[in-house]
């Protein structure tokens, strides 16, 4: 069965190319549009791994991945942050907020599999 | 990288870009709106990082050190200045620029590049914000190619701290990977595992020991343990410079270590090592080397719009050919076929979605363009307007867009200055101060219509009949209606303008208006009442385009009309219409005025009893069109009708249907508009 | 000998007793009747449209065009399809006969001059004379005849053809007084 991933992501343009890059390595994505719009899948639905940006608009990844571990059904779910550069207080943070690891801006799509991967089989 | 995402990226960079100006014009007026600023540090932000990910690291830069001065802005609730704005409006400008020219290959925006660096830098100099921005750029990714190609073997220990998989992380991935790199050999071994009550069952009590072969370097094993690094204690260490998994004896004794459960010391295991090795090389055998042949693959297509242009119409024949299999399927028993063609529907629905949005944008990208613009001279004007645009989400071809944006510039640039009144001049005519412009995009029949109004002091006919005389235009006793002078400024070398700014009023513009939309078989009127406005109507065929229509029969002959505006479908009495007084029938208790297709197209009378009514919507009011029959939904590839039929009228195209016959697109709009407009004379 | 490139091919068609000739070269295909879809408030002579291979084809009544009656459909009915140029454009249309006769190889010298009747209306239209089989053929200048939006007043070219048919016999005649 394939793993669902739930993607995060303010930008259409980020979310396009996750999206399609997932979905040919036969995931099942999930798009969420923000923190908010995201937490409506947080509902029991099985999730495998959550990829979210940091920076949005409605609801941040920080507060969105606190929210997260707070779920029984969600506490152990692999979460990656994208983050813009190598901003190590942010990965930090967000480490501490529950985050697994993290993906570098900009990343070509075999390295974001390659992440992926990292955390999921 | 691929083109599609490249190319939405550039259009959701417009659109950042677009709202970015936004922005910057709230905080001009309000320059400490704290919403602004954020929306302001934003867009810079994801701007930044999106730039870099599409290869556009001009703009990365650029909005980088943008980014980090609003940022500063925002955390010490300073208000954006005047020269941070008017540099961040020229930054704006730039973007759009090398957005069609990311690696500055235009001489005029290398320059300006450098020349807003250098504001930047002062900006950030004098904010002493020097010290917390950081060097510009990110370090280029760097990507190495290890051509040596020789396999060195490691040791590795990896203790992981036991609370390491409370964040989601799987220490068997880890192993995975570290397997997936080479050649390994993994020993497992039992940390001191706590009493049963202080077991945490999510805790990890396991640490390895993994001996690699691989070509990979140092950087890319630690690579793997990335995640883990400050929650476990990996030592990496390389111990000899060939692959000693290849050797038994090195094999045997990792075997004996494991059962062992011995601790490996790491001098004393480099001393084996190195101790094996000079054995090994006694009878070293040469290994030939093979060298990896790297693809480089192509992203970025150009093609050529005439590949484009084949590509649809083959697509739009397999829409035509599918609606036959549709039409098969539906009347056959033959098992597995409804399936077939539905997923034949599907494919080329997306097909078809796919190959049409190459060359199809929303005109918003047009639009967004001008805000600015009228911004910028109703200020320079001394004026006060209101700047609508609707319908941005309707669809054009690109080069129809580049094509329609000096046109439209320059309708704009006419409304604000002869069209809109000066702020006192309104309110002495019992106006609101504030002018209205509106700019305005829909679809009708297999047209896109863009309309321009604006709410200003309309044509001066008598002046326009005026010069029109001067310059012998016509003659001076010659009657001419309204409409045929207000076409009149589309002629070459007529302005009107009492006072020649350098806004519009050079004598070139309406007349060039009109050729460039000519070109792009595109009509354009205009219409004016004296007073209260002036509308400018341009009419852009759609060579190629898709619509939801309705298709009705009337005369044995299939229309098809758009269903964005159908409210509802009646079956009505024939007699009804016959006998009806005025062009009203009463459906649902409602008065409604009828559109008789028969009539309009000169055809007899209906014979059957029962004859079926659209109602439309048309400019608020519902009208009926009263067609023989209704026959079912559908969606039309429009066909031109070509040069034969370039004088009719209500008919805007054709389309071909599943049964191979072809239904005309019929321009309802139009057809009521005229009607109606004839009933009123 | 003859010189291949003085031989022409011609598509001989009829509308009703006349026979009209169009260079092959300008035409693409010759239809069976389909079914056409009218097109309202059009011009008489544009019956209206049909599909040819997925494109949208105009189908001029060539009869009409050339002021006879109406074409009344039968199983000799053909739609002729032809590109046609009009203002440095290439249009595709299809135009209505009443049957179509045969290919024929027509040798330039073969395609008579077409004869002066004084003021002349329109011979813009017919490029040449031919004969077959005994009867008179007009060569027809295709680009121009169906570019034009006016009807053509036929009347005046069978003016023409008969007074080919007079100088014609008139020659033999005189070629028989020579001999």
């Amino acid at each position: 069965m394939s793993k669902t991933i739930l993607i995060v992501d303010d930008s259409e343009s980020i979310r396009e190319i996750m999206n399609y890059t997932l979905e040919n390595a036969e995931y099942n994505v999930l798009v969420g549009n923000d923190g908010e719009h995201a937490q409506s899948f947080l509902d029991g639905t099985p999730i495998n791994l959550i990829i979210t940006d940091l920076n949005m608009p409605k609801k941040n990844g920080i507060e969105l991945i606190k929210e997260i571990r707070q779920k029984e059904d969600y506490k152990y779910t692999p979460i990656l942050v994208l983050t813009t550069e190598s901003q190590v207080s942010k990965k930090q943070e967000a480490k501490e907020a529950g985050a697994t690891g993290w993906i570098v801006k900009p990343f070509v799509t075999d390295k974001l599999l390659s992440v992926v991967q990292k955390v999921i089989r | 990288m691929m083109k599609q995402f490249v190319d939405v990226f550039v259009e959701e960079a417009s659109e950042l870009i677009d709202q970015l100006e936004a922005s910057l014009l709230v905080l001009e007026s309000s320059p400490s709106d704290s919403l602004a600023i954020d929306s302001v540090f934003r867009v810079m932000h994801t701007l930044k990082g999106n730039a870099k990910m599409f290869g556009f690291e001009r703009m990365g830069e650029l909005t980088h050190q943008l980014e980090n001065i609003y940022d500063k802005i925002r955390s010490e609730h300073n208000i954006a200045d005047n020269k941070v704005l008017s540099t961040t409006l020229s930054v704006v400008d730039h973007l759009r620029n090398i957005l069609i020219d990311p690696s500055l290959k235009i001489e005029s925006n290398k320059l300006k590049q450098k020349e807003l660096e250098e504001k930047i830098m002062g900006i950030v100099s004098n904010k002493s914000l020097i010290n917390s921005i950081a060097p510009t750029g990110v370090a280029s990714q760097v990507i190495s190619f290890d051509r040596s190609n020789a396999i060195s073997t490691y040791y590795i220990s990896f203790y992981p701290d036991t609370d390491l998989m409370r964040n989601g992380t799987n220490p068997s991935f880890i192993l995975e990977d570290i397997a997936a790199l080479g050649k390994s050999k993994i020993n497992a071994h039992k940390k001191d595992i706590p009493a049963f009550d202080q077991l945490d069952p999510t805790g990890c009590y396991t640490y390895w020991e993994i001996y690699l072969a691989t070509n990979k370097s140092v950087e890319e094993i630690e690579e793997v343990f990335l995640f883990v690094q400050d929650s476990a204690k990996i030592n990496i260490c390389r111990v000899a410079d060939e692959d000693l998994l290849r050797n038994n004896v090195f094999l045997k004794k990792i075997e004996e270590d494991r059962q062992q459960q011995v601790l490996i010391n790491i001098d004393e295991l480099q001393q084996y090592v190195n101790h094996l090795l000079n054995i090994i090389r006694e009878n070293s055998v040469d290994e030939n080397s093979t060298t990896e042949i790297t693809e480089q693959k192509i992203s970025i297509l150009k093609v050529s719009s005439d590949k484009i242009d084949l590509l649809m119409n083959l697509v739009s024949e397999l829409v035509t050919t599918q609606a036959r299999l549709s039409n098969i399927s539906e009347g056959s028993n033959l098992p597995g076929l409804s399936t077939v063609s539905e997923i034949v529907e599907k494919l080329s629905r997306q097909l078809r979605d796919n190959v049409f949005s190459i060359s199809l944008i929303p005109v918003n990208q047009l639009f967004m363009r001008f805000q600015r613009m009228v911004r910028d001279l109703s200020m320079e004007l001394g004026k006060s307007v209101d700047f609508n645009v609707e319908g941005g989400e309707t669809e054009l071809d690109k080069t129809l867009i580049e094509t329609l944006y000096d046109p439209i510039m320059h309708i704009l640039r006419n409304c604000l200055d002869h069209g809109i009144e000066t702020i006192e001049d309104r309110l002495k005519h019992g106006k609101p101060g504030k002018g209205k412009i509106t700019l305005k995009a829909y679809y009708s029949g297999a047209h896109v219509i863009i309309k321009i109004s604006d709410d200003g002091a309309g044509l001066k006919y008598e002046r326009i009949k005026q010069k029109a005389i001067d310059k012998g235009l016509i003659g001076v006793d010659e009657s001419i209606d309204e409409k045929e002078l207000a076409n009149l400024l589309f002629s070459a070398g007529f302005s009107t303008a009492k006072k020649v700014t350098d806004v519009s009023g050079r004598g070139v513009g309406m007349d060039i208006v009109k050729k460039k939309i000519e070109e792009i078989r595109g009509v354009v009127n205009i219409e004016s009442s004296q007073g209260s406005g002036t509308s400018i109507t341009i009419r852009l065929p759609l060579t190629l385009s898709i619509i939801d229509g309705l298709q009705i029969k009337v005369n044995d002959t299939s229309y098809i009309i758009q269903v964005t505006s159908v409210h509802k479908i009646k079956v009505v009495d024939t007699e009804q219409i016959r006998n009806c007084y005025n062009d009203l029938i009463i459906i649902d208790g409602e008065q409604i005025q009828i559109v008789n297709i028969r009539k309009e197209f000169n055809y007899n009378d209906y014979q059957e009893i029962k004859t079926h009514v659209v109602v439309v919507d048309f400019e608020g009011t519902k009208i009926g069109i009263v067609t023989d029959q209704i026959v079912g939904q559908l969606q039309a590839v429009i066909k031109p009708l070509g040069k034969f039929y370039k004088e009719q009228e209500y008919i805007s195209g054709a389309s071909i249907l599943g049964d191979g016959s072809v239904a005309l697109i019929l321009d309802i709009k139009k057809l009521i508009y005229q009607s109606i407009n004839l009933k009123q004379k | 000998m003859e010189e291949k490139s003085n031989v022409n091919s011609y598509l001989l068609f009829t509308l009703g007793k006349e026979i009209f000739a169009a260079n092959v070269n300008q035409v693409l295909n010759i239809l069976e009747m389909l079914r056409i879809t009218e097109v309202p408030n059009s011009a008489p002579y544009m019956k209206g449209v049909i599909n040819l291979r997925g494109e949208v084809l105009p189908v001029i009544d060539t009869r009409v065009k050339f002021g006879m009656s109406e074409i009344e459909f039968n199983k000799n009915t053909c739609i002729v399809v032809m590109d046609i140029k009009a203002d440095g454009e290439t249009l595709r249309v299809g135009a209505l006969v009443d049957s179509v006769v045969v290919v024929l190889e027509i040798h330039e010298k073969d395609l008579l001059p077409v004869p002066n009747i004084g003021d002349t209306y329109k011979t813009d239209f017919i490029s040449n004379m031919t004969q077959y089989n005994d009867q008179f053929v007009m060569v027809l200048s295709v680009d121009k005849v169906f570019s034009t939006e006016e009807i053509i007043d036929l009347k005046s070219h069978k003016q023409q053809t008969e007074k080919l048919k007079r100088d014609t016999k008139k020659k033999e005649k005189e070629q028989v007084s020579v001999t």
